[in-house]
């Protein structure tokens, strides 16, 4: 048990036992940093370790939360369990965008992931039923 | 969907192709003399569009403080870089034009804003504002980089194009502008009316694209720029200086951008945040040609246009989702084409 792994649990259970504490004004912007940081766990494994660069991550983003929100309002389900039908989801869906895009090379790649990431960003905004630019309310 | 609309159809898509060749142009000619993908060309195009407006409108457009801004950041940081490297060859050139355009130019606007110029004198202002800030943009942000991958350069494009969206919303507000047209209304060509605009349009980018064909072709410093995008250590060896030609590209990437901005000023209604859009189309058109040949990205950013065009019409919401969607075949197939190691290969003109 090395300091360092130490000092890693003791942050964990702190910020697990943190919203019992806390008040909603500080738990409410780390909730947002906590996402944040998940997404960017996700970049660290894609550009660092995989040496490939996506500019697509905001639209994985939001495939998952529109397919929790349309799980959880439009039939119902709770959010527990709409979460892993939202991984499915995204994890399809980025592997038949990976399949077509990991042939790109160096800056094509940048500018493929960029590409279909506003190109998914303008049809989730269109499709009905997704209720256009003003999302979904009441999750 | 007969002939009459299929043929408007077509002027649109011609109008907006060409301002998007323009671009593609621009982001071409940067790309290959210094390896940025210029991301901010969208940005110049709006900013050019929109201090045109407001020049129109009689007031004083927000481009002279961003201008000032940018030159002040660019004489302190160039005076301290000579200050540390102890060559002050360049200095007095860079901080003249640094200081110089907003101190002049911004001044004569101040002065004569409010007396409603007329449109070539408003012209010349809003070149003269925002072309040295390509300059400028180049001698802050990117002289420094030019060795780093091309990956570092973009992401410090990005950078300075969420710096310039940022700085026009906060001296142009979010609400869109439009110029008033050049020349109004439309002529009867027997089969089609043909609005004067598109042809103002079609004769300017013709003009330019056969003057920056001449000037690469003929004149020394095109044949340097050209020189250096081919190879640059090679340019260097035969003593054509990186930096030249790289603050060359960039401000002419700038006149390419204003100037398009201004063209496009009466055709659509831009807003501070439109720029990224319509340089990602320029983008599309200059991946179409392979990032290497300028014909090539000029005819595909006008299928860009056509495209979007005909897509708006048919199913309008989709419109974007649609012409990018149709670049990752292209990507694909451009992949596929070239060989890998394509960073350090050399470009054939």
């Amino acid at each position: 048990m090395t300091a360092r792994r130490i000092f890693i649990g003791a942050v964990v259970v702190l910020f697990a036992l943190a919203p019992f504490f806390l008040s909603i004004r500080i738990i409410s912007p780390l909730t947002y940093i906590g996402l944040a940081v998940l997404v960017g766990v996700g970049l660290v494994v894609l550009t660092g370790v995989a040496r490939m660069t996506s500019f697509g991550q905001a639209a994985f983003c939001g495939l998952a939360a529109y397919t929790t929100a349309l799980l959880t309002t439009e039939y119902g389900w709770s959010p527990i369990a709409a979460l892993p039908i939202s991984l499915l989801v995204t994890g399809f869906v980025a592997l038949i965008l990976g399949l077509l895009t990991v042939r790109l090379a160096g800056h094509y790649l940048v500018l493929g992931t960029l590409v279909w990431a506003i190109g998914l960003f303008y049809l989730f905004g269109n499709l009905p039923g997704l209720g256009g630019f003003n999302g979904i309310s009441g999750l | 969907m007969n002939t009459t609309i299929g043929l408007l159809l077509l002027q649109d898509g011609l109008t907006t192709g060409f301002i998007y060749a323009l671009l593609a142009l621009s982001i071409l000619l940067v790309f290959l003399v210094t390896r940025v993908l210029w991301v901010p060309a969208g940005d110049f195009l709006v900013f050019g569009a929109l201090t045109l407006a407001v020049l129109q409108q009689g007031q004083v457009p927000g481009t002279v403080w961003v201008c000032g801004a940018l030159g002040i950041t660019t004489a302190i940081v160039e005076t301290w870089r000579s200050w540390r490297t102890g060559t002050w060859r360049s200095w007095p050139m860079v901080v003249g034009i640094s200081l110089g355009t907003p101190l002049i130019v911004g001044g004569a606007v101040l002065l004569t804003a409010a007396s409603k110029p007329i449109l070539p004198v408003q012209i010349f202002f809003t070149l003269a504002l925002i072309v040295p800030m390509g300059f400028m943009l180049y001698r802050v942000a990117f002289k420094e980089l030019a060795d780093r991958s091309i990956l570092t350069l973009m992401f410090v494009a990005i950078a300075v194009h969420y710096a310039l969206v940022g700085l026009g919303l906060v001296f142009f507000g979010s609400e869109g502008f439009r110029t008033p047209p050049f020349i109004p209304g439309r002529i009867d060509a027997g089969f089609t009316r043909i609005s004067w605009q598109l042809m103002l349009v079609v004769a300017t980018s013709a003009i330019i694209m056969i003057a920056l064909w001449l000037f690469m072709g003929r004149t020394l410093w095109g044949q340097a720029l050209r020189a250096a995008a081919v190879n640059r250590f090679g340019a260097r060896l035969v003593g054509i200086r990186t930096e030249t030609a790289g603050a060359l590209a960039f401000t002419l990437a700038a006149l390419i951008g204003a100037l398009s901005g201004i063209l496009i000023g009466p055709i659509t209604t831009l807003y501070y945040d439109s720029g990224f859009l319509v340089g990602l189309k320029g983008f599309v058109g200059t991946v179409v040609a392979g990032m290497v040949s300028f014909p090539l990205a000029v005819l595909g950013a006008i299928v860009v246009g056509v495209v979007e065009s005909f897509s708006y019409f048919y199913a309008s919401a989709f419109k974007e989702a649609i012409v990018f969607g149709l670049l990752i075949p292209f990507l694909l197939w451009r992949s596929a084409v070239e060989p890998r190691g394509h960073e350090t290969h050399e470009h054939d003109e």
